[in-house]
């Protein structure tokens, strides 16, 4: 489980299920529950729509918590809102996409509402994001140690030298090589996977004790690959850095997440411990991805696929939005949303099965 | 023994990264030339798959796109069904329409205002492979079935596509030559694991139904051991160990190979994260002396850090290039 970081602000919460969020913390504690720290993150019900709130939704009502130094691996396929919710976090959604309902807290205090300029000051700073897209966080007509220069600066009281000398650190500590020399190239002179390197670097400049990070280790090789995420890992135990990594490598978040939450269509399909969810997944869909998944020595000719692709989500079918694609689809399926549930080994499952045994 | 398809002998490319003329006079800075890809060589059967891995810049793409004829190499040769191809010239006919292309950005290879019946249609047109307007649909139509992808779908543009049907879409595209040998650049890599094993599986079904050679590059190694018959593995724009799949992950040989495996992210490495490979990338701009290897090896010594290791025959077949193993060490 999450080590709960004893600097923080002792307000107590639950990382446990949602029926246990209205529980204070001694009625917690009678029932015998975990009492934690307060949450460094936490969505209540957040729902995005397209356009407004008759929209098509986008997210449908998701709710989970992050603690400070837990890394939260979200995992589904493309299309599923992973990137969304990165967005929605950092309050970087862009028309048509728009939060209709539910909120956002970060170190207890709401930012779905606060002002544009104050969230300006947290985003890169406090609250870091790493793009899925390198090219997007970088500006080609820039070098790569102008932009780090001038992130640190933003969000640290530095001189231009110290931040220099910084930014050499920053970029060693993400596996760049001959950093010093490389303050002075531009992003195209790196190959794709170094590109990625710097954006992380940048992510890191502000001292953010949130990182967003969407499919961040998705152009490296394997050995880069791993270091990058012992780097989150180290980093988010270290400073008690909360980190959202948003991936669709089962491998990286078996390494480097405590918990998993799996989307499917914008709805919480699955969220539990990591072992749990990639061990005994509960849902279909979970079930159905992590088969998916080729594993050395397996020795298989074709790969299990799931059946169909994933609806689009303004023509989501009625109930639960995977039986279309679901070989254990049952009649109150078509008709009935699931809820997120608890199942065995701490993991909550929106389905209508039963545990099996 | 069947004949090789593709035959790849030293290749290289250089890149010159000098700065500008007047700083290089102004502050005396010397010439710089990045070796991206140095004396690379190796051969594909055909209907076999040769998977390349290698870390982030050490030429994996820059391989591909000299074979591809998208880029001159500095040097060496490459032989299809044993006639040498010219890759300088990016007109040799033979090899433009019997050599493909797929790269990890379906959007490289398609025009985001061409339906996609124009991308596909393209190079039907081009290498006049349909006649008529109808049997250019009807082909159309046949290749985005083989594709995975509805023929209605010929009507849309790209970005009405998810990522994974933008690589059918141009795997689509890719096979309508009715190429021989395909050159798989990170194919599957910016996609989710279920629509992976989709496009995997595709990729393997055409492979059979088409007698397909690839030559796929991934930096994923279970991707790699999933696809490959053969596997190369890169470091500094050297091909470091060439060995049969079953061979290397069961004895990778060399020292880079082992850390490689070792440090694979997978389901069962749960709870513990590996322990990940030491050291920095030595820049391409300055590689290490001898063994570009050695100042992340463990079993490096003089000789290493003197003398560049050849690749050399290994008995089982393949070849590795490191002192430790010629010298009986490892
Ligand atoms: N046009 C160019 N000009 C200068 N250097 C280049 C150019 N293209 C590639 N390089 C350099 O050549 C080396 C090999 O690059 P390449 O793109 O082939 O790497 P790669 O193995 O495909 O890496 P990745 O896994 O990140 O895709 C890198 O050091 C890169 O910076
Ligand atoms: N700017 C936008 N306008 C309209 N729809 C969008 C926009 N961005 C995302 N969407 C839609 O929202 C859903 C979730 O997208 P996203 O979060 O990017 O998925 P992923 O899980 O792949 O990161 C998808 O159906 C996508 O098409
Ligand atoms: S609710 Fe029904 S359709 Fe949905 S995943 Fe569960 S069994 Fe399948
Ligand atoms: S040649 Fe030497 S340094 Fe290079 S891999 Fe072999 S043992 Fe290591
Ligand atoms: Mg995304
Ligand atoms: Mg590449």
């Amino acid at each position: 489980m999450i080590k709960p970081n004893l600097e923080m602000d002792p307000k107590p919460y639950v990382v446990a299920t949602s029926s246990y969020l209205r529980l204070s913390a001694p009625e917690l504690a009678q029932q015998g529950k975990e009492v934690m720290p307060a949450p460094l993150l936490e969505l209540r019900d957040l729902t995005v729509r397209l356009g407004n709130a008759a929209g098509a939704a986008v997210l449908d009502g998701l709710t989970f918590q992050l603690a400070p130094g837990e890394v939260l691996g979200i995992v589904g396929e493309s299309g599923a809102g992973k990137s969304v919710t990165g967005a929605a976090i950092l309050r970087l959604l862009t028309s048509p996409l728009c939060q209709t309902s539910g909120e956002i807290r970060f170190e207890g205090a709401r930012i779905d509402n606060l002002a544009e300029a104050q969230m300006q000051r947290l985003r890169g700073g406090a609250i870091a994001m790493v793009f899925q897209d390198p090219l997007t966080a970088l500006n080609p007509v820039f070098t790569i140690g102008q932009q780090l220069v001038q992130t640190i600066r933003q969000h640290l009281p530095m001189s231009a030298a110290q931040a220099r000398g910084r930014a050499v650190q920053l970029l060693r500590e993400v596996g760049i090589p001959s950093a010093e020399e490389r303050l002075t190239s531009y992003p195209h002179e790196f190959s794709g996977g170094m590109r990625q390197r710097v954006v992380i670097a940048l992510a890191l400049a502000g001292e953010p004790r949130l990182i967003v990070a969407d499919e961040p280790t998705t152009a490296l090789d394997v050995s880069i690959q791993a270091q990058i995420i012992a780097l989150l890992v180290t980093l988010s135990r270290n400073r008690g850095m909360g980190v959202i990594l948003i991936t669709h490598d089962m491998g990286v978040i078996a390494e480097a997440a405590d918990r998993v939450a799996v989307l499917y269509a914008g709805q919480l399909a699955e969220l539990g411990p990591v072992a749990e969810v990639l061990r005994h997944p509960h849902h279909p869909y979970a079930q159905g991805l992590i088969a998916a998944i080729p594993k050395i020595g397996a020795g298989l000719d074709m790969l299990p696929q799931i059946r169909g692709t994933m609806p689009r989500i303004d023509a989501l079918p009625p109930g639960c939005p995977f039986h279309p694609r679901c070989d254990r689809v049952m009649p109150i399926c078509r008709t009935e949303r699931p809820e997120p549930m608890p199942r065995s080994g701490g993991t909550l499952a929106a389905c209508w099965l039963e545990e099996s045994a | 023994m069947t004949a090789p398809l593709v035959e790849v002998a030293d290749l290289s490319r250089r890149f010159d990264v000098s700065p500008p003329w007047v700083t290089r006079v102004l502050q005396r800075r010397p010439r710089r030339i990045l070796r991206a890809l140095d004396g690379v060589n190796f051969t594909i059967a055909p209907q076999r798959t040769l998977g390349l891995v290698g870390e982030s810049g050490c030429g994996k793409s820059t391989l591909a796109r000299c074979l591809a004829g998208l880029m001159p190499p500095s040097s060496g040769e490459m032989r299809y069904e044993g006639r040498p191809i010219d890759l300088a010239s990016r007109r040799d006919p033979r090899a433009r329409r019997a050599i493909q292309m797929i790269f990890q950005d379906p959007y490289a290879s398609l025009n985001p205002r061409w339906t996609v019946a124009q991308s596909v249609g393209d190079p039907l047109l081009a290498f006049g492979l349909a006649q008529s307007r109808a049997e250019m649909r009807a082909q159309v139509a046949e290749l985005l079935v083989a594709a995975g992808l509805n023929p209605d779908d010929g009507a849309k543009y790209p970005h009405q596509f998810s990522g994974g049907q933008r690589q059918r879409i141009a795997v689509a595209r890719a096979l309508a030559s009715r190429p021989a040998f395909l050159i798989c650049d990170e194919p599957t890599s910016a996609l989710d694991v279920s629509v992976q094993a989709a496009v995997l599986n595709l990729m393997r079904r055409l492979q059979r139904d088409h007698g397909l050679t690839y030559l796929f590059i991934s930096h994923n190694l279970t991707v790699i051991e999933h696809m490959a018959d053969e596997v190369g593995v890169m470091y500094l724009g050297h091909l470091v160990e060439l060995q049969a799949k079953s061979a290397l992950f069961v004895a990778p040989k060399h020292p880079y190979t082992r850390l490689l495996i070792e440090t694979v992210p997978s389901l069962d490495t749960l709870g513990r994260a590996s322990a990940p490979l030491k050291g920095e990338v030595p820049s391409p701009l300055d590689p290490p002396t001898g063994c570009a290897f050695h100042p992340r090896c463990p079993h490096a010594n003089a000789r290493c850090r003197r003398e560049r290791p050849l690749p050399t025959p290994l008995p089982g077949g393949g070849s590795v290039a490191c002192h430790a193993i010629a010298e009986g060490r490892l």
